[in-house]
């Protein structure tokens, strides 16, 4: 069964390609040749070029998953209407700095998502709405792949990995903390964990990714499949 | 294993680790914001984070939000100012200069030519708050939404036959809720409801189970799609409350999930699919609002006809 696809970044990732991929043995935890995927090609590029067609595609690509990080990090949905337009065109205007080197382009743009969602947060002094919290930790552990599109299959590979190393604690409090915007002291209270195990646990869970994302990007660039 | 840490180290990777989910104090962000390893973190939590929205589902961009953003991007492409070129120049202009503030304007897919041919109504806020007062005032109503059966015998109808025939499908489930349209202009609180559905009838056969359903009109207004549309509004009791306080309290503040975007052509029987946009867990009412051609994300609620479920 194909578990995790990836692609061998010997075809940069900046340019349309077919390249030879390769997924994860969950037990292992090595990788293996697998089948061979179409990487889509970046749009920053594009846009930062001003090509219009870029923007729309932009949009087709991406816009669901800003909106959705929207949603669960704000209180209505004007807000959230409100942060997608400041996000997108903050990643419009900052689109020439994307640097596929240093990491995805669907990682750019959530990471600025992200970085809006908690800025609007802090200015607006208050915190989201608290609900469709699920109290068995989320994110499903299982190695099977989600249905995620092809631009976030890689990034959702590594949160699933990063997950599946958790315990069911753990992960819950990440995904409140990250998938909601709950505050340390909200999970806290809504959770019995303490205070200090709360920050520990997103942390580490922070630290493990990083290290993941930073494994997958030196593979990439050596464009090796161990 | 892991090198033991210095205090300092610690101290760094506590602020990092707030930083990539919360935000800093000004004096704590200056110090790591510049930082390699404050970009990691960022990244680490933005792929967390597209994790858990993807394992829970991608919601799609909202037709009307995904409109306003392609004249945005239209707007920036053609190097045009911002600020002067959007019906929400004020976000725009934020955006573009980084300087985050809290967001007073929204746009709902509106333009200024489609707010002017489109018929007066009240207020939004007027209009729903006359509706609230008048459903509280006609607790009878709940007494016409019991029993109700749609009327099949009309003739010269304008639904499909296949719509037609897909409701008497319906109605044969086990389960099934019928509700009822309410007569709003009848207290004369509204004024969506005196323009558009004076003499309205018909109502809702809804299947919970499935989240199926389809509304019946009769005598609903016709309407120039170039205009104005109809748009259907399902407020589900399992959804939070509160988004959206200036509607109401309780289930009224909510968000409630958007269901189709419709037109009325001709006078006679017109059969609506519902096309709820998201799972309904407890449908608890039906309203159709005036809303401009596309419909809205989020509505001014300009009530034509609301129907209650027991």
């Amino acid at each position: 069964m194909l578990h995790t696809v990836r692609p061998a970044r010997s075809v940069p990732r900046d340019r349309p390609g077919v390249g030879r991929c390769v997924a994860w043995d969950p037990k292992e935890r090595a990788t293996i040749v697998s089948e061979t995927i179409t990487q889509p090609e970046d749009l920053l590029p594009s846009v930062a070029r001003g090509d219009p067609d870029a923007v729309q595609a932009c949009l087709d690509r991406y816009g669901a998953l800003v909106w959705s990080l929207a949603r669960r990090m704000c209180r209505s949905g004007a807000d959230a209407e409100d942060a997608v337009q400041e996000i997108f065109i903050s990643v419009w205007k900052n689109a020439g700095r994307f640097d596929a080197e240093k990491g995805s382009e669907v990682t750019f743009i959530a990471t600025i998502a992200r970085r809006r969602l908690i800025d609007r947060m802090r200015h607006a002094g208050r915190r989201p709405v608290e609900a469709n919290i699920d109290a068995g930790g989320g994110m499903a552990v299982s190695e099977d792949r989600v249905d995620a599109p092809v631009a976030m299959r890689d990034e959702v590979a590594v949160a699933s990995r990063a997950m599946a190393e958790l315990s069911e604690e753990q992960r819950r409090v990440l995904q409140m903390s990250i998938g909601y915007g709950l505050s340390h002291e909200k999970i806290a209270e809504a959770t019995g964990i303490p205070l200090g195990t709360v920050k520990t646990h997103i942390r580490r869970g922070l630290i493990r990714v990083r290290a993941l994302l930073e494994e997958q990007r030196e593979r990439s660039n050596r464009g090796i499949e161990a | 294993m892991t090198p033991p840490t210095q205090p300092h180290e610690e101290r760094l990777l506590d602020l990092l680790a707030l930083r990539a989910v919360e935000a800093l104090n000004e004096a704590d962000e200056a110090a790591v914001a510049s930082l390699d390893d404050a970009a990691a973190f960022d990244q680490a939590a933005a792929v967390l984070a597209m994790g858990f929205s993807v394992h829970e589902g991608l919601e799609p961009l909202p037709d009307s939000l995904r409109r306003g953003l392609e004249r945005l991007g239209r707007d920036l492409i053609a190097g045009r100012e911002l600020g002067n070129a959007s019906p929400v120049n004020g976000v725009a202009a934020r955006a573009a200069s980084d300087t985050v503030e809290p967001a007073p304007l929204r746009f709902n897919g509106r333009n200024s030519n489609q707010s002017e041919t489109r018929p007066e109504t009240s207020s939004h806020t007027s209009g729903w708050i006359g509706v609230l007062g008048w459903l509280a005032a006609a607790a009878c109503l709940a007494l016409a939404v019991i029993g109700w059966s749609l009327p099949r015998d009309t003739p010269a109808s304008s639904a499909p036959a296949s719509a037609e025939s897909l409701l008497a499908s319906l109605e044969t489930r086990p389960g099934i809720v019928r509700t009822s349209w309410v007569g709003l202009d009848a207290a004369g609180l509204n004024d969506a409801a005196h323009a558009y559905g004076r003499d309205l009838s018909g109502g809702v056969v809804w299947d919970p189970a499935t989240n199926e359903g389809y509304m019946v009109f009769e005598g609903l207004a016709s309407n120039d799609p170039a205009v104005f549309q109809y748009q259907l509004w399902i407020f589900d009791e399992t959804r939070p409350t509160g988004d959206l306080p200036q509607f109401g309290e309780g289930i009224l503040s909510q968000r409630p999930v958007p269901g189709a975007v419709f037109d009325v052509r001709g006078d006679g029987r017109v059969v609506v699919p519902v096309q709820a946009k998201l799972p309904v867990g407890k449908a608890v009412i039906f309203a159709v609002t005036v809303e401009p051609p596309g419909g809205v994300v989020v509505s001014d609620r300009d009530i034509v006809t609301l129907a209650l479920v027991n």
